[in-house]
């Protein structure tokens, strides 16, 4: 590293459609550091995993218009780069996994092949080598009886088992930035645990830079150094972990949080949730000004008129967001932030 | 027991299953579960649980295999078509997904007059003034009354679910998962109009759910089902302070808590839930119970009162509410 930030996102924009006239991303700068994991949160169709496919290099050429000032990871130039360095770089320098293994990994063919494939594309050596390396990975992802599951079809392990073998093909070639697309979605909760402490313990060996797309506040909570909130195609909110769930500066960051229903040993049940009035807006019909005005509540005049600047809160963390959202951190009763 | 006090009572229920290699699917394995009026009942447990399933016979839309539901003091088993059709208009189901169990080719207000038509409630102007009033109450305009499902949004599709189940004036509604497919910012939404609704019909509510949060948001009472078996019952906010089962205590370690500064140090739950074709001898939690002994795996638990209205179904439930009186 030459003191530049491991991967660097300035002012991305994807278009669909016609000229890229259904703007699905708009303006979104962020930074994230080499192993550190970024969390994106937001709720269907905010544009996170539009984002995530710019940053891979996966929408087909054509259908999306991407435009950014910057998109560098790792020293490279993401823009510069044509096809074939894409999918060079994809696998080995980033890699990706997403909500559903089962539509991921092909009914066809063995877990094993899918593995060694995965290893063969990106690195020289011969079968016997690559299988090695393949129960190597398969029982770092905790598989029991690696062996037998190397010739098994993803229809017979279950969905965690799927998943992790999601994940160890992911980090067979060990890449250094991992985009993970709501991996535990699909999963119970225990399996969930399971996922996100497995994802966190390889990090930790490896180093990976982990980008997670999720719209689960407990989840982000769970694994996040720095949180980016999405809403409508833009980032709203970004910061650190803590910053971000302890003094939330946008309406929408807070509304979400109050409206997250919470189990919390000890404390009564707070009764009725905090509910955010009114559904997302449809992209072809964004509010003028701040897209989140139509219900947020701490709304004023000016918010009508334009989309907010950027303000720091404090230190690495910002809003979009002009008033001053005096809602407080989760779990201190409205009536008390307020008054 | 033969208690005419409760709206549900079902009894011993089992359900199984057999598939085309002639083995058994033991999907619900002898639950008994009653619902007091204006009660709401949680189930809650991952999927293949069985929690749908023992849904499906309370509405009485699949047969136990064994065992009996009594709906209003009457056993679904001895009814006759006409009699469960007539048993219907008292239970009603709210599905999961709105896209899926709404008619893509019926208006909102089509949908809701349905059950009206069915069980000829009122004259045809006294349905139409009520179909109205009932968009009115689950938050859909007048002006999305004409609207088709795929013209609504997600939240606004499954208030319309809400406002057909609700339509005959039901005593019971069974709603399984009904805000797992909404986002956040809806969910609180759709909560909180089936929590203002069952309060204001003095509605009993049989809640199917795998969301820990919120359950302990809306119900009174929470049943944890494991591999087609409560394992643990009791009032919602007692068992999840202080739960009597290793099952539980792993679920609730297992929900993300949107809480960065409490972050879970422990490792969670290990394995998967076995398969319910080839269910472990004894306790079928066993094969993953950091509390396992010997009796688990040779003798399966009952669910055994534990006091204070509670329920348990572990061998070693006592020395759980031993530890528990140590924490406190």
């Amino acid at each position: 590293m030459t003191g530049e930030t491991f991967l660097s996102v300035r002012n991305l924009s994807v278009g669909f459609g016609l000229h890229g006239a259904i703007r699905a991303v708009r303006d979104v700068s962020f930074d994230l550091e080499a192993g550190k994991t970024l969390c994106l949160v937001g709720e269907s169709g905010s544009g996170k995993s539009v984002t995530a496919a710019s940053i891979m290099g996966l929408h087909k050429p054509g259908s999306a218009k991407v435009e950014a000032a910057r998109l560098r990871l790792d020293g490279i130039d993401l823009l510069e780069c044509q096809e074939p360095e894409l999918a060079r770089l994809r696998g080995s320098l980033m890699a990706m996994i997403f909500q559903d293994p089962m539509s991921s990994l092909n009914p066809a063919l063995t877990i094993g092949f899918q593995l060694r494939e995965a290893l063969l594309l990106h690195e020289k050596m011969s079968t016997r080598a690559a299988n090695a390396r393949v129960m190597a990975v398969l029982q770092r992802v905790r598989i029991p009886d690696a062996e037998r599951r190397m010739r098994a079809y993803p229809h017979q392990l279950s969905g965690g088992m799927r998943q992790r073998i999601m994940i160890a093909m992911a980090l067979i070639c060990r890449p250094r930035l991992l985009i993970a697309d709501e991996p535990t979605t699909a999963l119970d909760v225990t399996v969930q645990a399971q996922i996100l402490w497995l994802l966190s313990e390889l990090q930790r060996e490896f180093g990976t830079a982990i980008i997670f797309i999720t719209h689960d506040l407990g989840v982000v909570a769970e694994i996040a150094d720095d949180v980016a909130v999405m809403y409508a195609g833009s980032l709203v909110e970004r910061g650190s972990v803590h910053a971000v769930f302890e003094n939330p500066s946008h309406g929408y960051t807070a509304g979400l949080l109050r409206a997250t229903a919470e189990f919390v040993p000890g404390e009564p049940s707070r009764g009725r949730l905090e509910a955010i009035p009114g559904n997302v807006p449809n992209f072809s019909m964004l509010p003028r000004g701040c897209s989140f005005v139509e219900r947020c509540r701490f709304a004023a005049a000016g918010c009508h008129q334009r989309m907010p600047d950027w303000r720091d809160v404090a230190h690495g963390h910002a809003t979009r967001c002009d008033q001053s959202v005096v809602y407080g951190a989760a779990g201190i009763p409205i009536e008390k932030a307020l008054g | 027991m033969t208690d005419h006090s409760q709206i549900m009572v079902a009894e011993n229920l089992v359900r199984h299953f057999q598939t085309g290699k002639g083995q058994t699917v033991h999907a619900v394995n002898d639950v008994s579960l009653s619902i007091a009026p204006g009660e709401t009942l949680a189930l809650v447990g991952e999927s293949g649980c069985g929690k749908s399933t023992l849904g499906r016979m309370i509405m009485g839309l699949d047969r136990p295999s064994k065992g009996s539901v009594r709906l209003l003091g009457q056993d679904l088993a001895r009814m006759g078509q006409r009699e469960l059709h007539a048993a219907r208009r008292s239970v009603q189901m709210i599905f999961q997904d709105p896209s899926a169990s709404l008619d893509p080719r019926w208006t909102a207000e089509a949908i809701v007059r349905e059950p009206l038509d069915n069980f000829r409630i009122g004259t045809p102007a006294e349905r139409r003034e009520h179909v109205l009033q009932l968009l009115a109450k689950v938050g859909l305009r007048p002006d999305q009354a004409k609207r088709y499902p795929h013209e609504l949004s997600g939240g606004q599709r499954q208030r319309l679910g809400i406002g057909r189940a609700l339509a005959t004036r039901p005593r019971l509604v069974v709603a399984d998962e009904p805000v797992s497919a909404l986002d956040v910012s809806i969910r609180a939404q759709v909560i909180n109009l089936l929590c203002d609704l069952r309060d204001e019909m003095k509605l009993s509510l049989l809640f199917i759910s795998h969301d820990i949060g919120v359950v302990s948001h809306i119900s009174n009472r929470i049943a944890v089902m494991y591999l087609g078996r409560i394992v643990e019952a009791g009032e919602t906010a007692a068992v999840l302070n202080a739960p009597q089962h290793p099952y539980t205590v792993g679920l609730l370690e297992s929900v993300p808590r949107p809480r960065p500064s409490e972050r879970r140090q422990r490792a969670p739950l290990e394995g998967d839930p076995p398969s319910p074709i080839h269910l472990p001898s004894g306790c079928a939690f066993r094969t993953r119970c950091p509390m396992a002994v010997d009796v688990c795996a040779t003798t399966v638990p009952h669910l055994r009162a534990t006091g204070q209205g509670r329920f348990s179904a572990c061998h070693r439930a006592d020395e759980m509410k031993v530890q528990e009186a140590l924490h406190v």
